[in-house]
């Protein structure tokens, strides 16, 4: 979104309050609040002026959070933002966890990948809007491992720490966050 | 010019001709007066740049070989060949003698090219001579043994050099191929300080004989100016778009010319909402061809942040057919989308697949 923004901005075009409210709130919906404060420059920047544009109060992230929870087809909500490359990664937000795993396995089977990362991320209704996630690790046992999973985990589990410090801790293939997101 | 050898062939979407027999290649090159390697000539070229390895492609060397029922093998001149026996073997580049053949074929071990000799079992059967690829080792393989009549979409037609040509970087494309490599440090006052210092009103752009590629060349332009904008804050003289606009693009009644605009598979508020905007740009920039964004729903956040009506404009727009031109957004993955159709993608995930050269990419991870 921000990036069709910067183009427009590259083309001499703006907006009026309304239509960047719109703008505005679907960015805002797309980063969890945590991302925020690691935005590059030009992200930050664009934020901003979106922002500025707008005259009417723009939705916070709990309010566009809540209107994501409306969905209660289980399918829909783990295909909600779902991404397949050579592996499967699905980012799920929710008010309480959720099995996956069976959607996951069928997905693998019939795409023929390896893998599928799930990511959710438990909402709630006052800041700071998200208070735990746990990401599941869900393989494709028609695959021939040879140190897969083992390397697989190990990947997940330090990009996880990386991010989060050592509150990340993985158990049966799953990784959890100890404590509260801040 | 196929014709008029009696032969048909194919192109894919980079313009190289591809599905050919070795037969074919050897004919069709020769009206070309295009030059197709040897064996020697090939393991000679790749001994010297062993970047000739390629993924992309496989391609017929001019030999052609042919057992006969007792296991003697003969050159396409019907000459008696000693050829070593690999089924398959591997073998080290600088291990190969004279006629481009290896001298020490191994099991397999990292590093190592693959050979392949002729198959017993065809015996009588013409084989040309093929070098491929092998993504398990990521070398090159050396195949003596392919039938001749073969087809397939990665065995193409490929130009051949004496020297590789003097690259030539248009300004524009400097700049673009300079930016990531700022971006990439997170250094914000480099950002601003490159950005700043780049006069992307003055270049000259548009002087491509392809539209394509000088759309590309303004894509560009307009990613370079709206990021300069803003490190610069200069936000004067820009034309005000408004939800009346938005009306406009989404009432557009599509034709064979129209350009759609596309998010992912289970598109979310993100991917829904880009191609929208997306659309509503180019149909600002764009004037004389129309821009619809198409998606394939519309989640339920999206219905409380876009007004009923634009909404119910949007869910009335028609699929594309596979004559349409079409925009990436959000994404990099085709969905049923042929790769031909696909002009130019904005995407901010890491994009993991190579898009013919017209093809206008703007891709920054966020």
């Amino acid at each position: 979104m921000i990036q069709v923004f910067i183009k427009m901005l590259g083309c001499a075009q703006d907006f009026d309050s309304q239509t960047a409210k719109i703008l505005t709130e679907a960015t805002l919906l797309e980063a969890e609040p945590e991302l925020m404060k690691r935005r590059p420059l030009i992200d930050t920047l664009a934020l901003n002026r979106l922002k500025g544009l707008c005259q009417n109060p723009v939705k916070t992230y709990g309010e566009l959070l809540s209107l994501m929870m409306g969905e209660t087809n289980r399918s829909d909500i783990f295909y909600k933002d779902y991404r397949r490359t050579s592996f499967g990664f699905a980012v799920i937000h929710c008010i309480e966890y959720i099995d996956f795993a069976a959607i996951a396995s069928a997905s693998d089977l019939s795409h023929h990948l390896p893998l599928t990362i799930i990511k959710e991320i438990l909402a709630t209704a006052l800041p700071p809007w998200i208070s735990s996630e746990r990401i599941i690790l869900v393989f494709n046992n028609a695959f021939y491992d040879r140190g897969f999973r083992q390397a697989a985990s190990a990947v997940v589990l330090e990009a996880c720490q990386a991010f989060h410090s050592k509150r990340f801790e993985m158990k049966d293939e799953q990784l959890l966050l100890r404590g509260t997101i801040t | 010019m196929a014709k008029g050898i009696g032969a048909k062939v194919e192109w894919d979407s980079e313009g190289h001709i591809c599905r050919v027999t070795h037969d074919v290649t050897i004919r069709l090159s020769r009206k070309l007066n295009i030059v197709t390697l040897s064996v020697a000539e090939y393991m000679s070229l790749a001994q010297r740049e062993p970047s000739v390895a390629s993924s992309n492609f496989a391609e017929w060397l001019s030999d052609s070989f042919t057992l006969d029922a007792s296991g003697s093998c003969f050159n396409g001149h019907n000459e008696p060949v000693e050829m070593p026996v690999g089924r398959p073997g591997w073998f080290r580049l600088d291990e190969v003698d004279g006629r481009g053949f290896p001298t020490n074929l191994k099991e397999n071990s990292a590093g190592d090219w693959k050979y392949w000799s002729l198959n017993p079992e065809d015996s009588g059967v013409r084989s040309g001579a093929m070098r491929s690829f092998v993504t398990s080792s990521g070398t090159c393989s050396l195949d003596l043994g392919i039938p001749s009549f073969a087809q397939h979409s990665m065995i193409m037609i490929r130009e051949c050099y004496q020297a590789l040509k003097p690259e030539i970087i248009s300004p524009m494309e400097r700049i673009w191929n300079n930016y990531p490599r700022i971006s990439a440090k997170r250094d914000d006052e480099a950002i601003r300080e490159f950005l700043i210092a780049q006069d992307i009103g003055n270049l000259p752009l548009g002087l491509n004989s392809n539209t394509l590629l000088n759309d590309k060349e303004y894509e560009r332009k307009f990613d370079i100016i709206g990021k300069k904008r803003l490190v610069e804050g200069t936000f004067g003289n820009l034309n005000i778009l408004g939800v009346e606009k938005l009306r406009e693009t989404l009432s557009g009644v599509p034709d064979c010319n129209t350009t759609y605009v596309r998010g992912y598979h289970h598109p979310d508020a993100d991917s829904v909402l880009s191609s929208v905007f997306e659309a509503f740009r180019r149909n600002n920039v764009y004037t004389g061809k129309l821009h619809l964004p198409w998606t394939e729903a519309i989640p339920i956040e999206v219905q409380h942040i876009l007004d009923l009506e634009l909404i119910e404009l949007l869910a009335k727009i028609p699929m594309f057919k596979n004559y349409h031109d079409v925009v990436l957004v959000d994404s990099h993955s085709f969905d049923g989308v042929s790769q031909s159709q696909v002009k130019v993608v904005v995407d901010h995930h890491p994009i993991d697949i190579s898009f013919p050269s017209y093809v206008a990419i703007s891709q920054e991870s966020s």
